[in-house]
């Protein structure tokens, strides 16, 4: 197992080296001088134009591009993400700061939706044909169609502006709050987010287990004469859920951008305010290391898509 | 009077499918006696309706189909049971299936779940019959029952995947889980279409082993004469949703009586007799089963039709001490029976 | 007796009376039209992209002339869905806007297609170093979340309508190009292909003449799916402010304006039916893409 998950991650450094060639030739296409996000610009405010000249040279600014790239990429890997322009705070302040609440938000999401998507998914493909089963697939079509910022828009209008039940947005995330005081703030944004994620899952494992019902070894086990419930839940659950992992896997990345979305919608303080904000402001190198973060997370999580399924399906071997 | 070696009796079997808003009369009126001991082989080409025999016994018909008439009864620790009128996914059914019946199918590499190990899916049998108190006890007896089935190294066996095994121990494995409770009934859908002919010798040698040794009733579904001729103690010939003839196999396999039944032994090559033998395809396909003939179903492809036959299907007639057929023009008659 | 045996008795009563099925011979159109939800689909797709596209017979206002004498109207019979902050009548904006909408969307759909099914053909027939390196191109691309990528590109290139188009077909060409290539490979097997080359005839005329068409199912399937994700996403962007610029009028950029919660609130006649309109859009090209995944896909029986 370990050695299986070393390999996969070693096999993602050449893409992951090439992506943050990409992100640098970004950030130095980016209008304006190099200097300006390398120093503090309060610091930068009070230099001279001999100071500014030896500070590029010490700080290698007139190397050659290649040699400025590895050395960025040396920075990276200590920590150093570089600054934002807007504010001056550092890119990895900026990310601490606000990487809870999209953390919080978004494994809220994925959780709700894979619960609920393959519970939905598995009941409509045991009921097939029946009414349960054309309300969920109504509701996934919808989950599919309505483009998640006018849910959330519906969701804000209904029951933050006019039955007052729930916040309108925000997080509330001052010091001592305990989770069940956010829950509020964070129950509209979360399950908007998850929506169409739910659908999504609902739709496949729907399919996936019809799939695995039609099986031959679903009618063996009935031939053993064990429980109606068993076969359908153990045997034919169980081998459904490989490809339905796979799914939530590969969606996962429209999670993140759906993210973005909603949390512009719920003025949820996370990472996709703050990239919103860094592309409306053109702030470069902040938009480029979101960009990079977000890359490292999707492959992280390819990697343990696959290890799940491995362990799920004893037919993939783990070398 | 019932025979008491009888251990399944179906009678007059009509059954339905309602796929794709039509209705298919897949059977339509079967009949036999299954007796102890007994090898009984239902032979016929694909789609004639033996598989739905099989399943209609086990109770595992599919979702859109349903008995209209007739009855299987199941004479079962002193009790005749209906199988026919029992739900299909009910107790009594469930209880029976596994341990009264037990069933192997076609493609044993489908038929094991490939997310459990082979000894977890012997377990699950003997644990729900109550043959097996403990998970321990279980574990025990799925690896003698491994070796009983002659796999080799059965304690590393039952720990391993079905992809791990080959075909034939795939088939193994399966028949040490069907015959997990000694069942009175094995229901074997052609078992070994899938593997390879040296592998079906021995697994044909084990279940005449295990039925000797267990009294089990073997209901046999192949399409194939040879696998008849090897083992079968009877034949049922199935034409389109009827067995137009049965009786002992050796009655059977010398003196056909049903033209049907003799096309299909003449389109057969018989190993030993040499290039010049002369083989008789039959002409024809089976008909479109939602446009069926109206009389005799294999009246359009009967060398011996008459305007008899497209009128009315012939009943069941005895030609012999057990050997029925169904047809007006059966063969024997000429013989002087 | 269960619903399912009186449905039994149903079908075996009419099959007793002797009317079994006929009708269309042709199975894809038999297909699509046994599947009513697609017939739907097609009716609302087309009515709603009509009415964009003949947007002038449906409507006497513009969607850009400011009229500030009748600002924030509820609707009425002279503005039946109301007007905007700045007296614009919602109603030709959602036409007008639809056409630019749908432009983006079916635009850069056909562009993500061309190039990702050309290349895929290409490749998927002839592999070698060209197949390398257009694939890890599409993983360095599909590595990304979309929607960060549409992001970071439009932060590059700026905000513009050719933009996103170009955006949306750089974003949305390696999924084509992964399906046209798996389904090359899988053709590439076949016989006739191997017949084909032992004709001696040449190698893009094989890939693109004769096997292309038998993967052209999966790809229009594709091709609608597309459309209705580039709609959602041109929506989501100009609703951010950050696509469409936002004196074009496009669905998202109407919507942009609910983003004032007292909009949001009082005037929902700007806001709901173009969300409605958007919706039922993509609902349908959904609609029409399931049908034709159904239609075109040979491992369904029917």
């Amino acid at each position: 197992m370990a050695t299986y998950t070393l390999r996969k991650v070693l096999s993602l450094i050449p893409m992951m080296l090439f992506i943050s060639f990409l992100i640098y030739l970004g950030i130095e296409l980016m209008p304006g001088d190099a200097v300006d996000f390398l120093i503090p610009p309060d610091a930068l405010a009070t230099m001279s134009a001999e100071q500014l000249n030896a500070m590029r040279e010490s700080l290698g600014l007139n190397d050659p591009f290649l040699v400025r790239y590895l050395k960025w990429l040396g920075g990276l890997l200590q920590g150093e993400f570089g600054y934002s322009i807007q504010s001056g705070v550092p890119v990895a302040t900026l990310m601490k700061n606000h990487l809870p609440a999209t953390i919080e938000l978004t494994v809220t999401a994925l959780v709700f939706s894979s619960v609920f998507g393959v519970l939905f998914g598995v009941l409509s493909a045991l009921k097939k044909g029946s009414l349960i089963d054309q309300v969920f697939s109504l509701i996934g079509m919808a989950g599919v169609a309505i483009p998640q910022f006018l849910l959330g828009l519906i969701c804000i209008n209904a029951f933050a502006l006019h039955l007052n039940i729930l916040p309108a947005g925000g997080r509330m995330a001052s010091a001592g709050q305990s989770f069940v005081e956010r829950l509020p703030y964070l129950l509209m944004p979360a399950l908007v987010l998850g929506f169409s994620l739910t659908a999504g899952v609902m739709r496949y494992a729907r399919s996936s287990m019809l799939d695995s019902m039609g099986r031959d070894y679903m009618k063996t086990a009935r031939a053993k004469g064990i429980p109606e419930w068993r076969v359908n839940l153990l045997h034919g659950l169980r081998t459904a859920l490989t490809p339905v992992v796979v799914l939530i896997g590969f969606r996962l990345p429209m999670l993140i951008g759906g993210a973005v979305v909603i949390e512009e919608v719920f003025q949820w303080p996370g990472i996709g305010s703050l990239f919103v904000n860094a592309v409306r402001s053109q702030n470069t190198p902040l938009v480029m290391m979101i960009g990079f973060f977000s890359v490292l997370l999707v492959l992280i999580s390819s990697i343990i898509v696959d290890i799940v399924t491995a362990f799920l399906d004893p037919r993939i071997k783990l070398s | 009077m019932e025979n008491k070696d009888v251990v399944v009796s179906v009678k007059d079997l009509h059954v339905n499918f309602y796929n794709n808003n039509r209705c298919n009369r897949v059977l339509r009126g079967v009949s036999f006696d299954l007796k102890k001991r007994d090898i009984m082989c239902i032979v016929g080409e694909s789609g004639c309706g033996k598989s739905v025999t099989a399943n209609s016994i086990m109770g595992l018909l599919p979702e859109l189909s349903r008995i209209e008439s007739g009855s299987i009864d199941f004479y079962y620790q002193g009790r005749d049971i209906r199988i026919d009128r029992l739900k299909r996914k009910g107790k009594e059914m469930r209880e029976l299936r596994g341990s009264g019946m037990a069933m192997i199918f076609q493609d044993p590499m489908t038929a094991l779940n490939p997310v459990f190990t082979v000894g977890y899916q012997i377990n699950e049998a003997l644990m729900y019959h109550n043959q097996a108190k403990t998970k321990k006890e279980a574990d025990q007896m799925a690896v003698q029952l491994l070796k009983d089935m002659g796999i080799p190294l059965p304690q590393q066996r039952v720990k391993e995947y079905p992809h791990q095994f080959s075909g034939g121990m795939c088939q193994r494995a399966m028949i040490a889980m069907a015959m997990s409770c000694r069942p009175k009934v094995l229901v074997a859908d052609e078992p070994t279409t899938a593997l390879d002919v040296t592998i079906q010798a021995q697994i044909f040698e084990l279940m005449l082993e295990l039925k000797n040794n267990n009294d089990t009733a073997i209901l046999l579904i192949t399409h194939d004469m040879g696998v008849v001729a090897e083992l079968a103690d009877r034949v049922a010939v199935m034409y389109m949703g009827n067995i137009v003839e049965s009786g002992e196999a050796r009655a059977i396999l010398t003196r056909p009586a049903h033209p049907y039944t003799k096309a299909l032994l003449d389109s057969i090559p018989v190993l030993g007799r040499g290039k010049g033998q002369k083989l008789e395809p039959i002409k024809g396909s089976t008909p479109d089963p939602y446009n069926r003939p109206k009389g005799c179903q294999f009246a359009p492809r009967c060398p011996y039709a008459t305007k008899e036959c497209e009128t009315a299907m012939p009943g069941e007639q005895t030609i012999e001490e057990g050997h029925m057929c169904r047809c007006f023009h059966n063969l024997l008659k000429g013989e002087g029976i | 007796m269960s619903s399912l045996d009186r449905k039994m008795d149903r079908i075996l009563k009419r099959e007793e009376s002797g009317k079994g099925r006929r009708g269309i011979k042709n199975r894809t159109l038999r297909k699509i039209f046994a599947n009513k939800l697609s017939i739907a689909g097609f009716v609302i797709f087309a009515g709603i992209l009509f009415m964009c596209v003949c947007a002038p017979l449906f409507t006497q206002y513009s969607s850009t002339k400011v009229d500030l004498r009748s600002i924030l109207q509820a609707p009425s019979a002279s503005h039946i869905f109301g007007t905007d902050k700045i007296g614009r009548d919602i109603w030709a904006r959602i036409l007008y806007g639809g056409r630019v909408s749908i432009g983006v969307g079916f635009g850069s759909a056909l562009i993500a297609t061309v190039i990702g099914v050309s290349l895929g053909t290409i490749c998927g027939y002839k592999g070698g170093w060209l197949d390398g390196v257009v694939m890890k191109l599409s993983e360095v691309l599909m590595a990304f979340p979309q929607m960060i990528l549409v992001l970071i590109l439009v932060t590059v290139t700026g905000q513009s309508l050719w933009n996103l188009i170009l955006i949306f077909s750089v974003t949305g060409w390696p999924s084509m190009y992964r399906m046209a290539r798996s389904q090359m490979l899988s053709i590439r097997e076949e016989e006739y292909v191997q017949a084909l080359k032992a004709f001696g005839i040449g190698s893009m005329r094989i890939a693109f003449v004769h096997m292309l068409p038998n993967a052209i199912g999966p790809i229009f399937v594709n091709v609608t799916l597309s459309t209705a994700m580039f709609i959602l996403q041109e929506a989501s962007l100009s609703f951010l402010g950050l696509g469409v610029p936002l004196e074009v009028a496009t669905w998202g950029n109407i919507l942009n304006v609910a983003q004032d919660l007292t909009i949001l609130k009082d005037a929902p006649w700007i806001w709901l039916p173009t969300g409605i309109v958007v919706t039922l859009f993509v609902v349908s090209i959904n609609f029409i893409g399931d049908g034709l995944r159904d239609a075109t896909d040979p491992s369904q029986i029917g």
